[in-house]
């Protein structure tokens, strides 16, 4: 008896709910398609990296002809592509996961692109370590890598947070990690472009380690603020 | 099957009418929408607070994120991904809850020893008066000015003049000999300090 004057009491509370949230619905414009959301933001963060890059240019004068130099080296061609591919894939699945009724398998859209990008940085240690031997392991000023690598990827992340904001519908771990994969490769691969590393080793270190450590820091906070969200109202 | 078809097409074109702002299809949609969900959501919880409760978390959620269906796609599939993501959550909090703490009923043991389990008898105050009556004159008024008017041991020395050493000494033997009178066990009690 107790329990179905409770059970119409929160039913009615329901009802309450829907009132008060049909009441309060003022138009909603739809989302654009995710593709060409993330092409939205993929033009957004292109042209941040680009003003990045060429600051870092003209800050350290050099020349446009020395930021594209490195392209005459077909495994530096191939790596800075593997992380633009990264980075586009990531982004654009991290745009789909975001809503409620996309597949879970997006996530592995980036994957070969990953796995590209991962094997053409180990295949410049290998042969880096073939030539120079343990000489390869200088930190020297490659410490700025992480410094750009994570402020490049702090607003394209923010923006990026900003526009999958309704993801906790539906994968938001999953969109979490997807897209600080994305914005992380992109900052990598701007990077790149300006800061001449001359040891693949140290690239595999700041580009691939700082990616790892920004998508391993964003599943943590995420995680957090997604166990904040669901917890039990007290 | 037809009339499963027929109401998804319904549903999805109240969400379209209510993405423009038809707060009367909206309301129709949410209410339509409910029993199904309290239906789904009493697969995974039993207790009927808590499925109420998420079967509202849902509703919010989709009111939150109303703009993100496409009326293109098929309506269901998007309301059941929302859906399930909130009793997943629902049941994640649960387990983590579960994992830290232990729910203690009112009624179990609270104590290990069995005496601090048995239920208080009713106490007898004719007895404990005239035991305080009986006592000496200084342990009396120690016994009045701490225990009956609950003075703290400074407050009891300057309204009775007595040192707050003799008032402890006082109070001390009061309730030993209280202990004696009303039949408890003194000497345990007293070799426990």
């Amino acid at each position: 008896m107790t329990r179905e004057v409770e059970r119409v009491a929160v039913t009615a509370e329901t009802d309450r709910l829907i009132e008060a949230l049909a009441g309060s619905a003022a138009p909603v414009r739809r989302l654009r398609p995710p593709l060409v959301r993330a092409a939205f933001w993929l033009a957004g963060a292109g042209a941040l990296v680009a003003a990045f890059t060429l600051f870092h240019a003209v800050n350290q004068g050099h020349s446009l002809r020395s930021l594209f130099g490195g392209f005459a080296d077909l495994s530096f061609t191939l790596q800075w592509l593997a992380s633009i591919a990264t980075g586009v894939t990531a982004i654009i699945a991290a745009f789909e996961l975001a809503l409620p009724d996309r597949s879970r398998r997006w996530r592995l859209l980036p994957l070969p692109a990953v796995v590209l990008w991962l094997l053409t940085i180990g295949h410049g240690c290998l042969t880096d370590w073939i030539e120079r031997g343990p000489d390869g392991f200088v930190a020297g000023h490659s410490l700025d890598c992480f410094v750009v690598i994570i402020g490049t990827s702090l607003p394209l992340g923010a923006g990026l947070a900003w526009m999958l904001r309704h993801a906790e519908a539906a994968w938001p771990l999953e969109t979490i990690t997807v897209g600080a994969l994305g914005t992380a490769a992109l900052s990598a691969a701007g990077l790149s472009l300006y800061h001449d590393l001359d040891a693949s080793i140290m690239i595999l270190i700041w580009h691939g380690g700082t990616t790892a450590l920004i998508v391993w820091a964003s599943r943590v906070l995420g995680r957090r603020w997604l166990r904040r969200r669901t917890s039990p109202r007290p | 099957m037809a009339g499963d078809g027929d109401q998804a097409a319904a549903f999805s074109q109240l969400m379209q009418a209510a993405q423009d702002g038809d707060r009367r299809a909206y309301a129709t949609l949410l209410q339509a929408i409910t029993p199904y969900l309290r239906a789904q959501v009493r697969r995974y919880l039993r207790n009927p607070a808590d499925v109420e409760d998420v079967v509202q978390e849902i509703l919010l959620t989709v009111h939150r994120v109303r703009q993100t269906y496409d009326p293109a796609r098929p309506f269901m599939p998007w309301l059941v991904a929302i859906a399930r993501r909130r009793v997943v959550d629902r049941l994640r909090s649960k387990g983590r809850l579960d994992a830290r703490e232990v729910v203690v009923a009112p009624d179990d043991e609270t104590f290990t020893m069995a005496a601090a389990n048995t239920e208080a008898e009713p106490p007898d105050h004719e007895a404990l008066r005239a035991a305080v009556a009986k006592l000496p004159q200084g342990q009396r008024l120690a016994v009045e000015l701490l225990k009956f008017q609950d003075l703290s041991l400074r407050e009891a020395s300057e309204k009775s003049g007595m040192t707050v050493g003799a008032l402890k000494v006082a109070a001390h033997r009061a309730y030993k000999a209280l202990r004696a009178a009303l039949g408890g066990k003194a000497e345990a009690d007293d070799e426990r300090g």
